[in-house]
């Protein structure tokens, strides 16, 4: 399988008044297509950043080096002008808060429809009214929302949140993406919508043969929507490898009471297992592994010097507790 | 950047203790910020350089005042400001004797735009200050009671809005009879409604925060919540109003003048200076370019200060 | 078991629309929001009581009620057996103290956290102030000399929930309300805080009322659980028993909409959105989205039935509390009680102690 997406070495810097903060150090890794990650990380853990940095929609401060390989191009050296051909049809962007990628003042179903002019002129196919009209409706009937016709001559402050998180997918399935990268699609919904959407993402990646990265804070949604798991802790990517694997077995000790944490039974069985310490802070990082300081495994070396990627057991693991071959870097 | 480095030890920052705080991700307070920002530090040298001038000036023509000696006041300039009308120097072109020329009266502009600087200090003090206790005063009442109490008190506000500023305080200070100090009642009273209305909104989103709707559990008195709370967090955004706002006082405070309502002459004020000197541009050019000057650099200051302040405060919580 | 908190039919309805006097004059008829409509419970002493539902169940309502910062529009809340009005509410107050879910709202930001926890000592009786404060921080587990002087900006999310937790322990109350103390936190966090609000519960006897979405955190937390649904109470017991067998249909998808970690989890979303408060559906305000919804549910607004000892607001059910009924004559007197006052418990914890 050919990898729709390969990152080598990602490194993120923002420029604060307080100087150069580095939010993503090295980051290596690559998706291939068709397949589900999960990104999850906790707040400080880069992973929104990453989603932006893929998207190039970093904000002026940012800083990226490395370079990101979609369909054999380079995101990060690419003119913004040939940036705007990739973004929507090649790369499609869910983000946590719905209403801020939707243009308030004008009505859905002209939005769709513009998505997919965009999408048949960057293909020099011809655009006919009548054709995309059908389109939209047809997806905006995948999307599974009750009676599309009248949702297309609504505003979007006239639907609700699962409502409008669901027209943001329809518009990302006109614009027939290779890539979707939802950042926290669910995290602003009801439990019982965050599973529709969840399903519904799930079932039309399946069905179209997307390449979806979800970021997440939450290991449970992860388990469930997810092929393969990367797991962020400062920056630094931890653990990457297949779902079942990371969160039946996983090896390094921050999945490890990440998961652990995760509360289970009652009160009057157990106490919660939990990592000591807070989340870091990019100001205050130790300065061997950046999970050194709440490590219960942690011994001198951890405290001295950062481990690199290895390759285990068909995963990549950050950690001197596994020994294994050290990864090649590709330049 | 040496004296921003003075400047910065001066107000008790030190860079070695500050970078340590910054590492361990704690937010700095908003001072610090703003002194690593260009247009507020230029704000802050032009707003400080009017302050600290008025004051000693200030000083000086009320110690003149207090033992009747009113050439005190400029003692420290170098011409007599309100000196009596001499034909042999009258517009002369600036030169190192004048250094911004002199007026038709033939007294020294220079020294007459220093002489004239404390009153202009204090008018824009106390027309925003008095408008900021008046109007959080009636608008935080309004927001955190509302009802009816809200509906009153921003119906009059509304009526005080919907009146054209200037000519309201050219109706009251003709009303009030001509002077200082009725000049500063006139735009007290035109200036308040704008902070009633800003302290209102400020009110309305603060009373549902947390730690207000709190503090009546612990049986905290309702004034403490009002002035503790709810005053003291809906200062940042005034503060930054404020500080556009005492350039704008100034600026009608001249405009007043230069329609000749306010002080009267010999008494130099600036917006009277430039419009007297309207009368002789171009060829004594620099009679109304000066004092015009000098009112646009103050207002400048005021709105770099204010402007990066905003700045700050809305860009200031990193998460 | 001592009953603590009692509520009877309380109902807390918003005004949709702010009417202008044209508008009244013209007749229009004010529309209401029913946020809480008609909510019983019953809080035991030294319990934890989760209260589970999404946005617009009314959780966060009742919540507020229930720590006095907003009044009911009607129905009556009993603190120890005393009616919750005018007179009695500041001396109420005195035990009754909340912890809202976002920290960064609820610290003054302008105040050090030294002086935020003096504020929630204005009525504390005891002379040391200084000596409580430290004493409540140390019991959250927060470093006192490191901490007293800083504001809430310069901490880490979770150190600020332990702020606000000290907060309201320190003037020494009964009943605590939890409003979601734990959604705005990282996960590795939640947990500590979890553990820290179980072991003071131990140490101080406190009430809790544990208000969440999160269904893994109220089966950890609680002893009983109340799930609410559009403004009603749609089913509530013993946590250990509504989690392991769910009666009404909600609750089952609910739990079947909770993303977990078993390797074979799948999610089963249900159909639709929660229903409009301000036109609720006629009969069970579940029935669109249920699917066992009979003719009978779109009409009829199921009552709660008592089916051994939980509360289920169902159709279905009503066959099932006859047969327990018939069963024993102890049940029969708590439904005549249950009919009479509209209300129900307590009752025992069955072969538990606490």
């Amino acid at each position: 399988m050919t990898a729709s997406l390969s990152i080598r070495d990602l490194t993120v810097y923002y420029k604060t008044p307080l100087g150069l903060v580095q939010v993503l150090d090295g980051l290596t890794a690559d998706f291939d297509q068709g397949e589900t990650v999960a990104v999850v990380g906790e707040s400080g853990s880069g992973k929104s950043t990453m989603g932006f940095a893929i998207t190039r929609l970093l904000p002026p401060t940012g800083v990226v080096e490395g370079s990101i390989l979609f369909e054999g191009q380079d995101l990060v050296s690419m003119p913004q002008k040939k940036l705007r051909d990739v973004r929507g049809t090649g790369i499609f962007m869910v983000m946590q808060d719905p209403f801020s990628s939707l243009n308030p003042v004008k009505k859905v179903g002209l939005q769709l429809l513009e998505a997919v002019q965009i999408r048949m002129e960057r293909r020099g196919e011809h655009f006919d009214y009548e054709s995309a009209s059908k389109e939209v409706l047809k997806r905006l009937y995948d999307v599974k929302l009750p009676d599309p016709a009248i949702i297309m001559t609504k505003y979007p402050y006239q639907l609700s949140g699962g409502q409008i998180q669901r027209v943001v997918i329809a518009m990302g399935l006109l614009l027939e993406p290779k890539i979707i990268i939802a950042d926290e699609p669910t995290s602003a919904l009801d439990v019982s919508i965050q599973a529709q959407v969840i399903a519904l993402l799930k079932e039309l990646q399946q069905q179209y043969g997307m390449t979806l990265i979800f970021i997440t804070h939450d290991l449970a949604v992860a388990n469930v929507v997810s092929d393969k798991v990367l797991i962020l802790y400062a920056g630094r990517l931890m653990e990457f490898g297949d779902k079942r694997d990371i969160i039946q077995k996983p090896m390094h000790p921050y999945t490890q009471g990440l998961l652990k944490s995760f509360p289970s039974g009652s009160y009057r069985e157990k106490e919660l297992y939990s990592l000591p310490g807070m989340p870091p802070s990019f100001f205050s990082l130790p300065v061997g592994c950046k999970f050194s300081d709440r490590c219960p495994y942690a011994f001198d070396r951890c405290f001295k010097e950062e481990p690199g990627i290895l390759d285990v057991e068909g995963r990549t693991v950050r950690c001197f507790l596994y020994g294994g071959a050290r990864k090649n870097r590709v330049a | 950047m040496k004296p921003l480095s003075i400047l910065k030890k001066a107000l008790g920052f030190r860079d070695d203790v500050d970078a340590v705080r910054a590492a361990k991700g704690e937010n700095l307070s908003t001072w610090y910020y703003l002194l690593h920002k260009k247009q507020a530090v230029v704000g802050i040298a032009i707003i400080a350089m009017f302050l600290a001038w008025s004051t000693v000036e200030g000083i000086m023509q009320l110690l003149g005042g207090y033992t009747r000696d009113p050439s005190l006041g400029w003692l420290l300039l170098p011409h007599n400001p309100i000196s009596s009308p001499s034909l042999t120097t009258s517009l002369l072109p600036p030169s190192l004797r004048y250094p911004m020329g002199t007026n038709f009266e033939g007294q020294d502009i220079f020294s007459r735009l220093l002489y004239a600087a404390p009153k202009d200090a204090f008018a824009a003090f106390v027309v925003v200050l008095s408008a900021v206790a008046l109007g959080s005063i009636l608008g935080i009442v309004a927001g955190y009671y509302g009802g009816w109490m809200d509906e009153i008190l921003m119906r009059i506000t509304d009526a005080f809005l919907a009146f054209p500023g200037l000519v309201l305080a050219i109706a009251l200070s003709v009303l009030i009879g001509p002077g200082f100090s009725s000049v500063l009642i006139a735009l007290t009273v035109i200036w308040w409604p704008v902070y009633a209305r800003l302290f209102r909104g400020q009110t309305l989103t603060l009373k549902y925060r947390g730690f207000v709707e709190i503090s009546r559990l612990f049986g905290v008195s309702e004034a403490k919540v009002l002035f503790r709370h709810i005053f003291m967090n809906a200062l940042d955004p005034v503060i930054a109003y404020m500080a556009l706002d005492f350039g704008t006082v100034i600026l009608t405070y001249s405009t007043l003048a230069f329609l000749g309502i306010g002080i009267q002459p010999p008494y130099p004020e600036w917006g009277s200076m430039a419009s007297n000197g309207l009368s002789f541009f171009p060829s004594a050019w620099w009679y109304t370019f000066f004092p015009s000057l000098t009112i646009l650099l103050v207002v400048i200051g005021f709105i770099l200060f204010g402007d990066s302040f905003q700045d700050v405060i809305s860009g200031r919580v990193v998460d | 078991m001592v009953e603590l908190v009692r509520t009877e039919s309380l109902r807390r309805y918003f005004a949709a629309e702010k009417l202008g006097l044209l508008e009244k004059l013209a007749g229009r008829k004010q529309r209401y929001i029913k946020a809480v409509d008609d909510v019983n419970v019953v809080l035991n002493k030294n319990e934890t009581t989760a209260l589970v539902g999404e946005s617009g169940s009314g959780k966060t309502t009742l919540g507020r009620m229930l720590a006095t910062l907003d009044t009911p529009t009607s129905g009556k809340i009993f603190y120890s057996g005393v009616e919750l009005n005018e007179d009695a509410l500041e001396s109420v107050r005195h035990k009754v103290q909340i912890v809202f879910q976002n920290p960064y709202e609820s610290l003054d930001p302008r105040m050090s956290i030294r002086q935020i926890i003096e504020e929630a000592l204005t009525r504390y009786g005891g002379d040391d102030r200084a000596g409580r404060v430290k004493e409540v921080l140390e019991a959250v587990g927060l470093n006192y000399s490191d901490i007293h002087y800083r504001k809430a900006r310069d901490l880490y999310g979770g150190q600020r929930q332990r702020v606000a937790v000290a907060r309201a322990m320190a003037a020494n109350p009964e009943f605590i309300v939890l409003d979601e103390p734990t959604s705005a936190l990282d996960a590795s966090v939640q947990s500590q805080v979890l553990n820290l609000l179980v072991q003071l519960k131990k140490q101080y006897g406190y009430t809790y009322l544990f208000i969440t979405h999160n269904m893994m955190v109220a089966r950890y937390i609680s002893d009983r659980i109340y799930i609410m649904y559009a403004g009603k109470v749609v089913e509530a017991g013993l946590s250990e028993e509504v989690f392991t067998d769910p009666f009404h249909p909600y609750t089952k998808l609910l739990m079947e909409s909770v993303p977990s970690l078993e390797p074979t989890a799948r999610l089963e979303p249900m159909k639709g959105e929660a229903p409009s408060l301000l036109n609720p559906p006629p009969g069970c305000r579940f029935s669109p989205r249920c699917p066992y919804a009979f003719d009978r549910c779109f009409k009829e607004e199921p009552r709660l039935h008592l089916v051994g000892q939980r509360l289920v607001a169902c159709h279905l059910f009503e066959d099932r509390e006859r047969r327990n009924f018939r069963q024993s004559s102890f049940m029969l007197l708590a439904e005549t009680a249950v009919w009479r006052t509209g209300t129900w418990g307590p009752w025992p914890l069955a072969g538990r102690s606490c």
